[in-house]
């Protein structure tokens, strides 16, 4: 053969030589993600084996009524105890007695929902001679600046009577 | 000049059998891969997930068993006509200064904290305000058998023994 012969052929045996590498490594890539993938797969399958059983334990812990009320009760740590305060009739009762002992009212008729207290009330003259319009804006001035109370006085806008002072209040929970 | 055409074909045999294991083959096992890569990661925190939340159910469990909540025991008191009507009875009976005229009972649903909730409607009448206090404070005490709420409340003040209605608001599980 002539040395060009020999020069084509010497490349002609790289070219097929790489091109049979890339076919090996391409084979070996193929089979290294496959093989991979099967370990994955396992892992996969361990994992939701797992899963599993946590859930169950889970499952069955949450059976216990305890347990669930518990669970509720910290969902709702704020909305349980705002919905208790709304419901202290007890104490709603009780400031309506102070109230009436400070400002000398007479109420009538303990209407409490929503959040708002709804009274009949009814102010008559001392027997020391203290006019009842004084005592009544005495109570209506001194319950609104009064910060200690449980309730706001919503605005009163009817007032029957002379020594005798009937009005209807609202009393909202603060 | 036969050899170079035949090392020819043969290079050209294995790079079109590369391209073809690269398309057919390892293009769909990368895809499959890189799926159950993702997949495995997000199990894998979902399953830390509940690990913490298993965790916190023990250390629960382990505190509850410790002491007795009477706070708890309340929502887990079984609501029935028999027991409540018990109940209720137990404090009246024999006490002159409340009288039951009427208890009724409305079927349970479940309400916005998780709850289930039922009402209880009690017609009585009381002697004076002071024995209707009691009576509230009776259902309402600290270690009452059930846990419940007075949403609303409406009373003559200025009558002497007069009838009043408490609509109760009970909390269950």
């Amino acid at each position: 053969m002539s040395i060009e012969g020999d020069f084509y052929l010497k490349k002609k045996d790289k070219h097929m030589f790489f091109s049979i590498i890339f076919f090996f490594l391409s084979v070996v890539l193929t089979l290294s993600l496959f093989f991979y993938n099967k370990v994955l797969i396992y892992d996969i399958h361990q994992i939701n084996e797992e899963s599993e059983k946590i859930q169950k334990s889970i499952t069955l812990i949450k059976e216990d009524e305890r347990i669930q009320v518990k669970e509720l009760l910290d969902i709702n740590a704020k909305a349980i105890p705002d919905l208790e305060n709304k419901t202290l009739v007890l104490k709603f009762i009780e400031e309506i007695k102070k109230i009436s002992s400070k400002y000398d009212i007479i109420f009538s008729w303990f209407n409490y929902g929503n959040g708002r207290l709804s009274l009949d009330a009814t102010i008559k003259k001392s027997e020391d001679g203290m006019p009842a319009y004084e005592k009544l804006t005495f109570f209506i001035q001194d319950y609104r600046l009064d910060e200690q109370a449980l309730f706001e006085l919503d605005f009163i806008s009817k007032f029957v009577g002379q020594n005798r002072i009937s009005f209807h209040t609202n009393f909202l929970i603060k | 000049m036969e050899n170079i055409k035949n090392n020819k074909f043969i290079s050209l045999l294995f790079l079109f059998l590369t391209f073809l294991t690269l398309i057919v083959f390892t293009k769909d096992v990368f895809l499959d891969l890189q799926e159950n890569i993702d997949l495995k990661k997000q199990l894998t925190t979902q399953l830390e997930k509940s690990k913490e939340n298993l965790s916190t159910l023990n250390t629960l469990r382990t505190e509850l068993s410790k002491w007795e909540d009477t706070d708890l025991e309340k929502y887990i008191s079984p609501f029935s006509e028999d027991k409540i009507t018990h109940y209720i009875h137990s404090y009246v009976q024999g006490n002159p200064e409340v009288n039951i005229s009427q208890i009724s009972i409305t079927p349970w649903k479940e309400n916005e904290y998780g709850f289930i909730e039922g009402h209880i409607s009690l017609d009585v009448r009381v002697l004076n305000e002071n024995a209707l206090i009691d009576f509230i404070s009776f259902l309402l005490k600290d270690d009452s058998e059930y846990k419940i709420f007075i949403e609303s409340l409406s009373y003559n003040y200025e009558s002497w023994s007069f009838n009043v209605n408490i609509p109760l608001t009970v909390f269950y599980k």
